[in-house]
Parts: C-alpha cells; sequence; structure tokens
C-alpha cells in the first residue's frame, strides 16, 4: 500500500514536471546564436550561423512546433550582413506574417534596406 | 512600556512587509502590452561585457510569458547604426520615437548593477543584480518593476539541499552552452523570479495558453484591493 502511494505520488509529480516545463516555442540555438554573435570571438562565423539557424527553423517547421518571435528577423540581419538584401526581405517578410506585432518595424528597415 | 513599543514596532514591520509584498496591476491591467522591445541594458557593473552577454538571456523568458519580443540583436545593431553606441543614449530616446520606428506597445528597461564575480578567501561569489522597468509606450506609465540579485557561491558546501539543488540547476545551464560564462547562468536565473513569480511577475501576455485566466486573477486581486 504505501508503495502504491509512493508510486502514485512520484507519477504525478513526473507528470506536474513535464506539465509546467511545457514551452510555447522551439528556442534550439537562437538566444546561444545570440550570445556568440555578441561575444565577437575570432572563430565567430557569420555564414556558419546562418545556417545553423535556417536547419533548425526548418527542423522546428517539420515537427509542427512554432518558430520564437525575432527569430526570423535575426536570421534575415546575419543574411543582410552578407550582402543578400532580397533574401533577407524574404525573412523580415516571414516574421511580419507570423508576428503582426513587428509590422512597423519590418516594414520601416525593409524601405531601408531597398 | 518597552515592551508596548517593541509592538507596535513588530506591527508596524508587518504592515509595511505587506505592503510591500501586494504588487498593484492596476495601470498594467489597463495597459496591457501585446509586444515588448527591450533596450540593451543599462551597465553599472565593472564587467564591461555584461551589456552583451545579458541580451543573451531575456528574450526567452519574456516571449515564453506570452510576449512578442522584438529581436534584441537587430534592435542593438540598428540603434548602434543610427548614432547611439551605448545603452545610456539608447534609454534616453523620447518613447514617441521609439514607437514610430519599433512599434512597440512597451519597453523594457533593465538596468545592470552587479555582473560577475568577486572573490574571497574561502570562496568566490559570483552576483548579477538586475533592476527591470516596464514602460507604456504611449504613456509612459510604469507598468511593472522588479530588482532581483542572484548569488552563487564557489564554497556552497555547507549549504541545503535545496541550495545544491538550484545550483546543480545553473551548472546544467553552463555546462549547455558551449563556452562558460558564470554570470550568464543567474542571469538567466534573475530572469526567471523576476518574470515568472505569481506574487509579483508579470501578467501573462496574449500568447501564453493562461493568458485569460491570469489577467482575471489579477482582476480580481485589484478588487480585492480596491474593497480593502
Amino acid at each position: 500500500m504505501k508503495r502504491l502511494i509512493v508510486i502514485v505520488v512520484t507519477g504525478s509529480l513526473l507528470l506536474l514536471g513535464t506539465a509546467c516545463s511545457k514551452n510555447i516555442y522551439h528556442w534550439g540555438q537562437y538566444e546561444n546564436s545570440i550570445y556568440r554573435m555578441h561575444k565577437k570571438t575570432a572563430d565567430y562565423n557569420n555564414q556558419a550561423e546562418i545556417e545553423i539557424l535556417v536547419r533548425e527553423i526548418e527542423k522546428t517547421l517539420t515537427k509542427g512546433l512554432l518558430v520564437p518571435p525575432g527569430l526570423y528577423m535575426h536570421v534575415g540581419y546575419l543574411v543582410s550582413l552578407e550582402g543578400d538584401k532580397e533574401e533577407a526581405l524574404k525573412y523580415f517578410e516571414l516574421e511580419k506574417v507570423n508576428f503582426p506585432e513587428s509590422a512597423t518595424f519590418v516594414d520601416g528597415i525593409g524601405a531601408r534596406l531597398k | 512600556m518597552k515592551k508596548l513599543r517593541g509592538i507596535i514596532l513588530v506591527i508596524g514591520c508587518l504592515f509595511l512587509g505587506a505592503c510591500g509584498k501586494k504588487k498593484d496591476y492596476g495601470d498594467y491591467l489597463d495597459h496591457m502590452p501585446k509586444s515588448i522591445l527591450v533596450l540593451p541594458p543599462l551597465n553599472n557593473s565593472v564587467d564591461v561585457t555584461a551589456t552583451d552577454n545579458y541580451l543573451s538571456t531575456v528574450t526567452k523568458p519574456l516571449a515564453e510569458a506570452g510576449y512578442y519580443v522584438f529581436p534584441v540583436t537587430v534592435v542593438n545593431h540598428m540603434m548602434k547604426e543610427n548614432g547611439l553606441p551605448t545603452p545610456f543614449e539608447m534609454h534616453n530616446v523620447p518613447l514617441d520615437k521609439l514607437e514610430n520606428i519599433f512599434g512597440a506597445d512597451a519597453v523594457l528597461y533593465i538596468t545592470i548593477k552587479n555582473w560577475g564575480q568577486s572573490y574571497h578567501v574561502i570562496n568566490t561569489v559570483t552576483t548579477v543584480s538586475l533592476v527591470f522597468k516596464l514602460v507604456d509606450i504611449k504613456t509612459g506609465t510604469l507598468l511593472w518593476q522588479q530588482a532581483e540579485t542572484v548569488r552563487s557561491s564557489s564554497g556552497d558546501g555547507q549549504n541545503s539541499i535545496l541550495g545544491q539543488l538550484a545550483s546543480a540547476i545553473v551548472v546544467k545551464v553552463v555546462d549547455s552552452m558551449t563556452e562558460r560564462d558564470t554570470s550568464r547562468p543567474l542571469a538567466i536565473n534573475a530572469n526567471h523570479r523576476a518574470f515568472n513569480n505569481k506574487k509579483y511577475g508579470l501578467i501573462k501576455g496574449h500568447r501564453h495558453p493562461k493568458y485569460k485566466e491570469d489577467q482575471l486573477r489579477k482582476i480580481n486581486e485589484r478588487e480585492k484591493l480596491e474593497t480593502q
């Protein structure tokens, strides 16, 4: 009987744990990428960073998860640093479509890029 | 007489304590934001890397609380390119100008009071102290503010089990990073404490599944406060 109680209690604690840790978005490398970029270490590679994040976005979408706010725009910005304005604008647009709250910012930055 | 004075003092302290804990969410509820612009934090610590390192900790907890968070790196770089080299200048930009550029509902101003390690005889103490102020962009009304300090010590062996557990979690966060940075996990912890505390944290934003529930709870608390 005692054992049963222990099992039930641990079971419900586990359930509670998983229920609490559920995130709205799939974060992956987004904040780590911000960290690496600001660290400005000698081995920071912008092109590699873009590849990591683009691959991650694809994976997030195939899993049916949500891309976090700001990530599309972050990638668009990294792409714009490589000189590819058209590709950058595509990512800015994706930010706007997924998060209409970003519309003013995206339109402004887009107009300046063109 | 002495005893009476003591009692009054104790009651006074209790009263003050109670007042300090109850947060008034009235202005926050009246100007409930959907999007938050996080400006790079003002750095009052001695570590010059604090601002940049902090920026990689703040998006996730705010977004998971249900808000749209503007991309911190893009915001930071864009402001620098437009003649605002440091957080000091950025924090002094008038709200109407910020609204024109970003279209945000609220601005989160953060000040880093402490960031880093101090060395003592028996141990090394890492301290991160942060002050948060959330301001409505249209009216300048202060919606929410909070200060948090988190410490970790290298000689924490004699601490409670709970403390050890907490530092174990912190260590785990550090290990998952590509590089070790002792202050960053403490900042993550401080953010979590400030934003997610049930008593004094943020109200859940519109993209959070419990948005309506949390808002209703805060409205009820507010009515209770008003009838008192």
